[in-house]
Order: structure tokens, then C-alpha cells, then sequence
């Protein structure tokens, strides 16, 4: 039985009352206003304390005893074919215990995995794999995007280099172009970039019989589960994957990547429990990345700055696999009246792309946000009062007058204007994303024998917070402290959730386990109602006591859970689908204020207003820093991090972190996060994700800042010191 | 190729968070593998393993080293600590961890020891570091999550609240 109930859905001023269809057994949704006790608090991370004292285990971490090392021995070649390989001496080495010549035998970029050694010690399989002796057939290969779209380049697909993988037309383009005020092109280009999590990707694999447990460095255990099961061609249950704590993801960790069912089969071949560490140049190489792109962007508008048609076009590579979407966010920002896109993806002899924090949506907001400020530019308009004309969210626009009334954006002068040898200047943009929630998660709760209270679901927790934000929900239904809670997740063992990514967590296992938290308290409630003396809904929960409204009397919980079997009380629920929201997914909006030095072509990035919404916060402690996380990787893609190709040899230059530069503690600017209320709807938490929302906007409002400095686009990301200095001199010269 | 040619483990003693510890080790271990591999401390983070993140850090008496630049042999004689004995043997955490905690200095928590640890050498050497002192004092250390802001402030309200305990 579905029924109906009213929520408040909206934001200050701009509330308004939307009925919804509930499922059975689904609570009423916490309103925006309601008094909660322990959701919407400043509460630490519940496994804080294990963190800083280095008591977390980590997949990095984990030894069995009678484990044995792995180690892979890799092609370093583009693109070969192996003509003959020859393991035996490997094999006949004192300390290796399994070999593994894998079946592939066409490989498509430096990287691909060719065999694999378990030894008795790590140095053992390292020393292993020179034994093994393979006979390469070196083929063309192609890594530059732009050669690799060209006829005659080698074929890194049988079926093309190039897939178009979005189109859209709409309007009359040649009409809008022909009659608008301004039309401005852009051409902007981003770099592969790397997730770079600390902790890189790993596996640890122990066969019991026919039973399989790995343990494995993931943002998706049932994803992993499935994946190896159908890639070891065993039956899903007999496969069970393990994550406590995971040292980032980003992204790179939503699939299973070759080294987890290698390591399977190693422990396999070898009847013992086997661990295979990605070492950094490994992980860099073969475990995804953010695809790059080339973005041609053309846009009109009329004088007043209306928007009246846009042309995205794009490709971009990941390597061998990955789709970028870049014109992701385009269509959900802005109205274009008249809308033309052409995205398409390149394959390339390098290492595989994946979904990276807002996959798309980074890289294509840089070109959308840049083509915008150029098209006010032409105009000689505000590009503020420029975006507030043409934003189709009302939360946006208010987040837009908010963030700049706050950043001072009255402080920003027409472009170039600064004499410099410093220059300052300011640049904003938006973010859209859609973290509302997917139905499916299911979570189970469980109270007693004794003070046990659990709370357990197959999510992840990367970094995020998901333990801290599940126990808050459960304390919350139980009238408990946090602390009370105990949260048991990353186990495919556990009730089902979706993988940690798009957002999507928050809003996908908050409301599962708050259903669950509700049904046990009503079997609690039911259990103590005869005891009592009363009626169910007489009844309420005060810490660990069950007591009845506006009398004296109460009940322990452990007196009412002795009726109960084995002392103990559990109820399951899954998260249904979405109801009604009020905007989709989350917008925001960030600012950013930079100096540019005119001298060494050094960006320093000096403030940053973030303004975002989310639906509920459940806990702003742990909100801000994903705000925070969000803007800090956004400014280090703007101006530092790249994927070095040598496309002559067709092998990545960028292999550790000293050639990778990700932002560091001297360069982190102050950040200033304004949380804005927006009573989101869609479940029964009302909370929608913020991970990839607060990443999406910063390297656009760096860009846009760093232009408004300087007076000319630096379209080619990342903005290094180089591409400046390069850029004035021509200038110059030209002016000369 | 590499061929491991010896000379064969050698027996060490290691002053490691205030006990006389026995290895025996090839000596061209670092004082990471033996950390984490040898002794099971695995508080110290391997995760680039060629000084470029500081996920390692450990003190070697009392400073921040790089547990991945050091070999062991070279750590004999030295008093080394590393985040599990930071904090006082009863359980509790030392007031840098507790802030951490308190402040959110962390998120996925990888490099976290690394941070605490490079922290505390901060605040021995400066008990009252201006914010810069604190972020040139941390800027050995990557934290890929971003969680700086809350780091720096975490730092900040420890060196406020006064001297540091702790085992050292």
C-alpha cells in the first residue's frame, strides 16, 4: 500500500508544500526544519581515532599467514603482440610458488599485464619476472588523440579509433549564429589527468576449497564480486570481497582492474593466500584516468547577454578504454535556445579511462564557463549578471548573488586592467550534478544481545564519511549517542548497496538504513507494549529506556529484549526509488581570486567562495571537507596535474608523484564554504551528494580568474608558468 | 637482470617507540619494509616509496624522517617513533590526534600518520607556529583528499592548547 503525505520542498523564500507517493513502510521524510538530535551535527568521524593512530588496516596493510607476493611482469611496449613467451625458468626459480602467463596475447598500451609471479617474498617475484623470457612483435602504435583521429593512424580498435559517442541538435544554429550580438569561440584543451589516491590499488586473494575471499583496495565490492566471479567463471556467491577502510578512490577504484582476478588465480595456483600491491608507477599506468579532451565551443548571445545557441564540439582520450562526456552539464545550467553537440571519444595506445570525480563535467564546465566569459567580454557585460540572465535554477541564481556578495565581486575590474607585475583577478562559475540517490540499497539493523547496536550495509566508505553519516541516521531513530552505533560496511557479505560513486552514497544508504533503524524501534516498541501496559504508539525511545509518553513508567531495552529471540532484534529495508524533488541533483556555485605574477608565470590562487547545496547536510564537519577536498583538486587540475605522453615512444613520462604534481599544503588557498539550505526531496533523508559537485566549478573560476588577470585566455589546462610567460612574450612581441 | 646477491640478513637493534627491538634484515631494507613487513607496524604508509609524499614519516629522535628514505641500518642508535607510539601506551590519543579527530583533519586517513607525525616534529621544534610555520612544516606531506584546511586548523588549535605529551 503506497500513500500519500505532503513534504516542504524548496528553499528560503521559495518553500512549498509537494505531495508524495510513499511505498509501504517507508517513514515520513525529516522535514528541513525538524529538531533533529544528532543528524545535521558537527559529529567527528566515528573511525577518526583508528585513523590517527595508525590502527586502521587498510587492503595495504593486510598479511595472512603463508602469504606469498605477487608481482606483474608488464608489456613495455604501445602495442605488441607476443610472438612466444617462456615461463619455465620463472617457474624453476627456489622461492616462486605460481606462474601465470596470461592468455592475452595482443597488447595495446605500455602497462598491459603479460604474466605474473607469486613468490615466497616480494623480491623473490621481482627477481622472477627478468626470468621469464617473451618475444615481442612490436606493432604501430598511436597516444596523441589528434593522430589517432586521422586516417591511415594505427588502429588501436578493430572497429575505429574514434566513437561518437553524444550528438544532440536543436534550434536553428546557422540562424542564431548569423543574427546574435556576439558570437565567441573558445578552444580549450585539458589534460589526462590520474586519481592518485595515496593508497594505490591492490588485492589479497585466500581460496578456501571452491570459496573465494579478496580483499581488495575498492570503491565496489559487489561490483568486484561480479566482475571476478565472471572473470574467474564461479558462481557469484562463492565469491566474497572485502573492504574496511580504502585509502581514496576518486573514481578509479568503481571497477575491477586485471590485477585482482590475477592475484585469484595466482592463490589458486599456488593453494596459498597471495598479495599483489600496485606500486605507484603501476597504479599510474594501468588504473585509469580522467580522459582529456579538446573542446571547440562556440557561443551567441544577444547584446543583452540572452543566450541563443551554442556548438560544443569535443573529443578526447583515456587510452585504450574511457568515454568523456564533457557536454555532461551543458543542457542542465543554462537555456540554449539553439543547441548543437558533437562529442567524441578517441582511442589511444595508453592506459585505460574511467570515471574520475565528475567525470565530464570538470573538463567540460572549463570550456562552458570560459566561452561565457568571453562572450560578456564581447559584450562589455558583467559575466555575473551575464550568468544570472541565462541560469535556469532559481537555487543557483540565489547561490550566485550570495557567493558574491560575500566574495566581493564589485571588486572585479575589466580585464587586463591591472598594471601588474602581479596582476589579480577574479573568475566564477557553476556546478550541476545529480547526486539524488538510485533505488536498491538495502541496510540492516540490528539491537542487542546485550548494548549492541549495529547498523550493516555493503557500501564503502572512501574518505567520505559514510560511517560517521549511517550512525548519525541510526542514532537518530534510536534516540542514541553516535558513538552507540556501530557501523559494519564494505563487505559483499552485507546487505547490497550501489557503488561509492557519482554521489550517489549518501542518498542511497542513508535512507535504507534509516527504514531499518524505524522498523527495529517498532518491533522494540511492540516487544515492550504488553510489558508496559500500553499501546505501541504510546510509547517512545530515551536513551536505552522505552517509556511511555507523559507517565513515569519505563522499560529498559534489555528487560524488553529478553522476550526477543536470542536477545536480539534486526529488520532490513532497501531504499526505494526517488519521489518527487524539488531542482534535480545539487547546483553551487564557487569564486575564485588569483595573482598571477607577470614575471614567472606563477599562479597563486588566493581565495575561494564556495557556495553549494546539497539537500540536508547531515554533518557539516564532514561536509565542509569534501567542499574543501573538492576545490583543492579542482585548482591542482587547473594549473598543475598532467599525464606526460612521449608520443614518439608512446610511454608515460609522469610515472611518481614528483612528476605527477598534485596541490600541496603551501599552495592551498583560504577557503571560505557557505552552505545553502535547499529542502531537496527525493528520500527520506532529503540528503543529495556533494563529492562531485564541489569539484566541478573550481578549475572553470581559476581559469576565468586567471584571463580576467591577464587580459587573454589560457585555454590549455593546466595554466603552468611556462604557457604565461610564453603567452606575454608573444604578446609582446607582437605589440612590438 | 636484478639478481638478489647478498650479503644475507644481519641482525639489528632497533630503539623503537621506547623498546630495545631485534630484526634481522637484509641491510639494504628501508626502515619502511621493515616497519611494515618485518614488525607489522603498519601505521606508517607506504605509498609512493620514493620520498615524494611524506605518507611515511616517522622521528627519528624526535624529527620528521621519511621512513621510505632511511635505511634501517641507518635508524640503529637512534630513537625512533613511530604513530603507534606517539601516543601514550594507556589507549588514548596524543592532543595532535585528538584535534585531528575534533577538526576533521583527515578524510580517507592514508596519509594521515604521516601528517600527525610531521606535525608533532612541527610543534617540538615550534611550540607556537604561525599558520605559514604550519603549512611550510607540513609541506612534505601530500594529502591527495584535500584536507588540508581542517589540518591546518587541527595543528593550530594543538599548538593552542598548550605543551604536547607524549612518549618522546
Amino acid at each position: 500500500m503506497r500513500r500519500k503525505t505532503k513534504v516542504v520542498l524548496g528553499f528560503p523564500g521559495h518553500f512549498k508544500e509537494v505531495a508524495v507517493l510513499l511505498d509501504a513502510g517507508e517513514p515520513i521524510p525529516w522535514a528541513h526544519d525538524a529538531e533533529l538530535k544528532v543528524v545535521g551535527k558537527r559529529v567527528p568521524r566515528v573511525e577518526g581515532p583508528e585513523k590517527v593512530s595508525g590502527r586502521a588496516r587498510y587492503t595495504f596493510d593486510l598479511k595472512l599467514p603463508g602469504m606469498l607476493h605477487a608481482a606483474v611482469l608488464r608489456c613495455p611496449h604501445p602495442h605488441a603482440r607476443i610472438k612466444a613467451i617462456d615461463v619455465s625458468k620463472a617457474r624453476s626459480h627456489p622461492e616462486v610458488r605460481a606462474v601465470l602467463a596470461l592468455e592475452e596475447m595482443e597488447h595495446k598500451f605500455a602497462g598491459a599485464e603479460v604474466a605474473a609471479v607469486a613468490a615466497t617474498s616480494l623480491e623473490a617475484a621481482r627477481e622472477a619476472l627478468d626470468l621469464i623470457e617473451v618475444q615481442y612483435e612490436v606493432l604501430p602504435f598511436v597516444t596523441d588523440p589528434a593522430q589517432a583521429r586521422l586516417p591511415g593512424a594505427p588502429l588501436v580498435r578493430a572497429e575505429g579509433n574514434v566513437d561518437i559517442s553524444v550528438t544532440k541538435k536543436r534550434g536553428n544554429l546557422k540562424e542564431a549564429f548569423r543574427s546574435s550580438g556576439a558570437v565567441v569561440e573558445v578552444v580549450v584543451r585539458t589534460p589526462v589527468a590520474l586519481h592518485a589516491c595515496l593508497e594505490g590499488h591492490g588485492s589479497l586473494a585466500q581460496w578456501d576449497g571452491d570459496r573465494l575471499i579478496a580483499w581488495d583496495s575498492t570503491q565496489a565490492v559487489f561490483d568486484v564480486r561480479n566482475s571476478l566471479a565472471s572473470a574467474l567463471k564461479v558462481p557469484e556467491e562463492k565469491v566474497r570481497i572485502i573492504k574496511d577502510h580504502a585509502g581514496g578512490g576518486f573514481g578509479s577504484k568503481l571497477q575491477m582492474w586485471p590485477h585482482t582476478p590475477i592475484v585469484a588465480r595466482l592463490a589458486k595456483l599456488a593453494g596459498a593466500p597471495v598479495r599483489l600491491l600496485l606500486s605507484r608507477r603501476e597504479d599510474f599506468l594501468c588504473t585509469g584516468n580522467r580522459q582529456s579532451s579538446v573542446q571547440t565551443v562556440k557561443l551567441a548571445a544577444k547584446k543583452d547577454g540572452t543566450f541563443t545557441a551554442l556548438s560544443w564540439e569535443t573529443y578526447g582520450t583515456g587510452g585504450v578504454e574511457g568515454v568523456a562526456q564533457t557536454s555532461g552539464p551543458i543542457d542542465d545550467m543554462y537555456r540554449f535556445p539553439s543547441l548543437e553537440v558533437h562529442e567524441e571519444d578517441v582511442f589511444t595506445n595508453a592506459g585505460p579511462g574511467c570515471p574520475m570525480r565528475a567525470p565530464g563535467h570538470v573538463q567540460g564546465m572549463v570550456a562552458l564557463e570560459a566561452a561565457i566569459d568571453a562572450v560578456s567580454e564581447t559584450l562589455g557585460l558583467d559575466p555575473l549578471e551575464v550568468r544570472l540572465k541565462n541560469d535556469k535554477s532559481a537555487i543557483r541564481r540565489e547561490e550566485l548573488k550570495l557567493g558574491a556578495a560575500r566574495f566581493g565581486w564589485h571588486r572585479r575590474r575589466p580585464s587586463g586592467c591591472d598594471p601588474g607585475p602581479l596582476k589579480r583577478g577574479l573568475g566564477v562559475a557553476g556546478t550541476t550534478w545529480d547526486g539524488s540517490g538510485l533505488p536498491g540499497t538495502e541496510a540492516e539493523v540490528t539491537i542487542g544481545p546485550g548494548d549492541r547496536v549495529e547498523v550493516s550495509c555493503g557500501t564503502q566508505d572512501i574518505g567520505t564519511g559514510t560511517r560517521t553519516i549511517l550512525a548519525q541516521v541510526v542514532a537518530e531513530e534510536l534516540s542514541l549517542p553516535v558513538q552507540e552505533v556501530t557501523v559494519r560496511l564494505g563487505d559483499s557479505y552485507f546487505p547490497y548497496s550501489v557503488l561509492s560513486g557519482g554521489s550517489l552514497t549518501a542518498a542511497c544508504v542513508t535512507p535504507a538504513a534509516r527504514t531499518a533503524a524505524g522498523r527495529v524501534r517498532e518491533l522494540l516498541l511492540r516487544l515492550a507494549a504488553p510489558k508496559l501496559g500500553a499501546g505501541p504508539e504510546e510509547l517512545e525511545l530515551s536513551e536505552r529506556e522505552i517509556v511511555v509518553r507523559g507517565t513515569g513508567k519505563r522499560l529498559s531495552w534489555s528487560s524488553a529484549l529478553q522476550s526477543a529471540p536470542e536477545g536480539s532484534l534486526s529488520a532490513q529495508a532497501e531504499r526505494p526509488a526517488n519521489y518527487a524533488g524539488f531542482e534535480a541533483g545539487a547546483a553551487g556555485c564557487q569564486f575564485a581570486e588569483v595573482e598571477v605574477d607577470t614575471e614567472t608565470g606563477q599562479v597563486r590562487v588566493v581565495r575561494v567562495v564556495a557556495v553549494h547545496d546539497s539537500g540536508r547536510i547531515l554533518n557539516p564537519l564532514l561536509w565542509e571537507s569534501q567542499v574543501n577536498g573538492g576545490i583543492i583538486q579542482g585548482i591542482s587540475f587547473a594549473l598543475l596535474e598532467q599525464r606526460v605522453m612521449d608520443h614518439r615512444f608512446g610511454k608515460v613520462l609522469t610515472t611518481n608523484l614528483e612528476t605527477y604534481k598534485v596541490l600541496g599544503a603551501l599552495e592551498v588557498p583560504e577557503i571560505e564554504i557557505i552552505p545553502f539550505l535547499v529542502a531537496a526531496g527525493f528520500n527520506n533523508t532529503q540528503v543529495v551528494g556533494i563529492g562531485e559537485p564541489a569539484i566541478i566549478p573550481t578549475a572553470a573560476s581559476v581559469a576565468n580568474a586567471v584571463a580576467n588577470a591577464l587580459g587573454f585566455r589560457i585555454d590549455d589546462l593546466p595554466i603552468t608558468p611556462d604557457k604565461i610567460v610564453m603567452a606575454l612574450e608573444s604578446r609582446a612581441q607582437e605589440q612590438a | 637482470m636484478t639478481r638478489i646477491l647478498g650479503p644475507g640478513k644481519i641482525p639489528l637493534q632497533l630503539d623503537l617507540n621506547g623498546h630495545k627491538t631485534e630484526v634481522c634484515i637484509e641491510p639494504r631494507a628501508t626502515l619502511l619494509q621493515v616497519l611494515r613487513e618485518e614488525l607489522d607496524l603498519t601505521g606508517t604508509k607506504n605509498a609512493c616509496e620514493l620520498g615524494e609524499c611524506g605518507s611515511c614519516t616517522v622521528h627519528l629522535d624526535g624529527r620528521a624522517h621519511y621512513a621510505c628514505l632511511t635505511l634501517a641500518v641507518e635508524a640503529v642508535g637512534r630513537r625512533i617513533t613511530t604513530i603507534e607510539g606517539l601516543a601514550p601506551s594507556d589507549g588514548s590519543l596524543h592532543p595532535l590526534q585528538a584535534a585531528f579527530v575534533e577538526h576533521d583533519g583527515l578524510q580517507c586517513g592514508f596519509c594521515t600518520p604521516g601528517q600527525v607525525m610531521a606535525a608533532a616534529a612541527l610543534l617540538r621544534q615550534n611550540p607556537h607556529p604561525t599558520p605559514e610555520e604550519i603549512r611550510a612544516g607540513l609541506a612534505g606531506n601530500t594529502c591527495r583528499c584535500g584536507a588540508y584546511p581542517k589540518i591546518f586548523e587541527a595543528v593550530a588549535r594543538a599548538a593552542q592548547a598548550g605543551e604536547p605529551r607524549g612518549e618522546e
